[in-house]
């Protein structure tokens, strides 16, 4: 099956610097407090799994044109079957050193995810309802059917984290919504099983799988899909990795007003040379007096 | 054994294209702004991510060098520490990569600062960007606007774009004497349009 890559070398620079401020961003969303249901999620960090869109265990199965805009990586495998072409916009990482380290680090960040609580637990489809962010566990499959709104009230650092403990579908022509500030980068798909995802469907967020991960006809993924031990099948589907912002509280107050403050000065010169001509005038007047009335002495 | 029947150095084409026309708002004092221009159709691919080295604003006189900006431990975006030059902030993308970049700089410092014209700027005006892999973003303002500092317009600044996007940051408006902090922000959105390679 035909793979073309370009290299993108720039890229680990960029995924280190957002690594490097998880932890304050972390200790902000704790001093900060939670909002809605669940208590915040926290962000996961993917050191070097950070520029991958795929990760495979078994192997990737391509159907159709698909497109990657990042990295690709299968680990312990090498096998890309299939009749379908993948075009690579970042670099490839097929059975070697660089996959075999980015699946490591995708393992922790599953268990990272695993792990977070507090939870709300979920006990229905997903599709349709409004969330904030947290924490979502569900012990059956979780479902998505039509479309998921994330919430982040304005908050660009907000984080969502599902935990799927068994499976996770999404029905074809189903979508995420992502408003007032929500960021694709802050939306976690724990998998303990498998992740399937209908055709035609828009989906949002890192899906790390535990077993395999499937994206039927022509579905579009912002995000990642990362199968540790199984394999991930592509048929005509774009996944492109999202950009990631850490979001500063507030704007500027910075510059010194050295600008406005020349002009306040020019205006305060003025102002003690009227008082001084007041005084000078004064002095000069009572001078005056005093000599006219001396003169007729 | 790899299975791939070849594997080859490809040009990235470019995947993502802003659609429809929109106007040009002007610059404006806003409390609650409205949701910034989509991009035009003319919204270039983004490119790979490189370290900025220099801003270039030619219809404003700016040339400056960047430095690095990262998050305060309270949360505020770090400012430059020189007034002469700007810095781009490393908890965003890199200028000319998909997402909103951002560059900050002030408007005054002992005289003009390096954004002191900030607030003049066009709606499509030019403004380049080195990156440190030599190849230059060419970026076209789409909307400048005013906020009021405590209403600092967050999602438009640092919210997802499905686009390389810039936002350049400045402060503006009056200056409170008594508490040494202006009262508003400039913010230019951009948005990529173009890229140079790098020259040999």
């Amino acid at each position: 099956m035909p793979l073309t890559t370009s290299r993108s070398p720039g890229r680990r620079a960029r995924i280190r610097a957002r690594w490097g401020l998880s932890s304050i961003v972390s200790a902000a969303i704790l001093v900060m407090g939670s909002s809605g249901a669940s208590a915040a999620g926290v962000p996961v960090p993917f050191n070097t799994a950070g520029g991958f869109v795929l990760l495979a265990g078994s192997g990737v199965t391509a159907t159709g044109e698909n497109t990657l805009n990042g990295d690709l990586g299968t680990f312990p495998a090498t096998t890309l079957a299939g009749t379908g072409t993948i075009t690579v916009n970042g670099s490839s990482s097929v059975g070697d050193r660089i996959a075999k380290r980015a699946q490591a680090d995708a393992q922790d960040a599953y268990v990272n995810a695993a792990g977070q609580t507090p939870t709300t637990q979920v006990v229905a489809d997903l599709g349709g309802q409004i969330l904030g962010p947290g924490i979502y566990s569900q012990a059956t499959p979780m479902l998505v059917t039509g479309m998921l709104t994330l919430d982040a009230a304005g908050d660009p650092n907000a984080v969502w984290v599902f935990q799927a403990r068994s499976d996770l579908s999404v029905a074809s022509g189903s979508s995420i919504s992502l408003v007032n500030g929500a960021q694709s980068c802050n939306v976690l798909w724990q998998v303990a099983g498998s992740a399937e995802l209908g055709a035609g469907a828009s989906f949002n967020g890192a899906i790390i799988a535990s077993s395999s991960v499937a994206l039927a006809t022509g579905t579009t993924l912002v995000g990642r899909a990362f199968a540790l031990n199984g394999g991930v099948t592509l048929d005509a589907n774009t996944i492109t990795l999202p950009a990631c912002v850490t979001a500063g509280v507030g704007g500027l107050r910075a510059g010194d007003g050295s600008t406005v403050r020349k002009a306040e000065q020019k205006g305060g010169l003025t102002l003690i040379g009227g008082v001084m001509g007041v005084g000078i005038a004064v002095l000069w007047s009572s001078y005056y007096v005093r000599r006219r009335e001396g003169a007729d002495a | 054994m790899v299975a791939a029947a070849s594997v080859g150095i490809a040009v990235a084409t470019g995947f993502l294209h802003g659609v429809g026309v929109r106007s040009a708002p002007t610059a404006m004092l806003q409390v609650n702004p409205p949701g910034v221009a989509a991009p035009g159709a003319e919204v270039s691919a983004p490119m790979w991510a490189s370290a900025p080295v220099r801003l270039v604003i030619p219809s404003i006189g700016v040339d400056s060098g960047l430095s690095e900006l990262g998050l305060l431990p309270d949360g505020t975006m770090a400012v430059p520490a020189t007034g002469l030059s700007a810095g781009w902030y490393t908890g965003a993308p890199t200028p000319g990569a998909l997402g909103p970049a951002i560059i900050a700089g002030h408007v005054d410092w002992n005289g003009p600062g390096v954004f002191f014209e900030l607030h003049t700027l066009a709606v499509g005006a030019e403004v380049d960007v080195t990156r440190e892999d030599g190849s230059v973003a060419i970026f076209r303002v789409i909307q400048v606007g005013e906020y009021a500092w405590d209403a600092f317009p967050t999602v438009l600044v640092y919210g997802e774009l499905n686009y390389a996007g810039l936002r350049l940051i400045t402060c503006g408006g009056a200056f409170d004497a008594t508490t040494g902090l202006y009262e508003l922000n400039v913010v230019a959105f951009a948005e990529l349009v173009g890229s140079r390679p790098r020259s040999r």
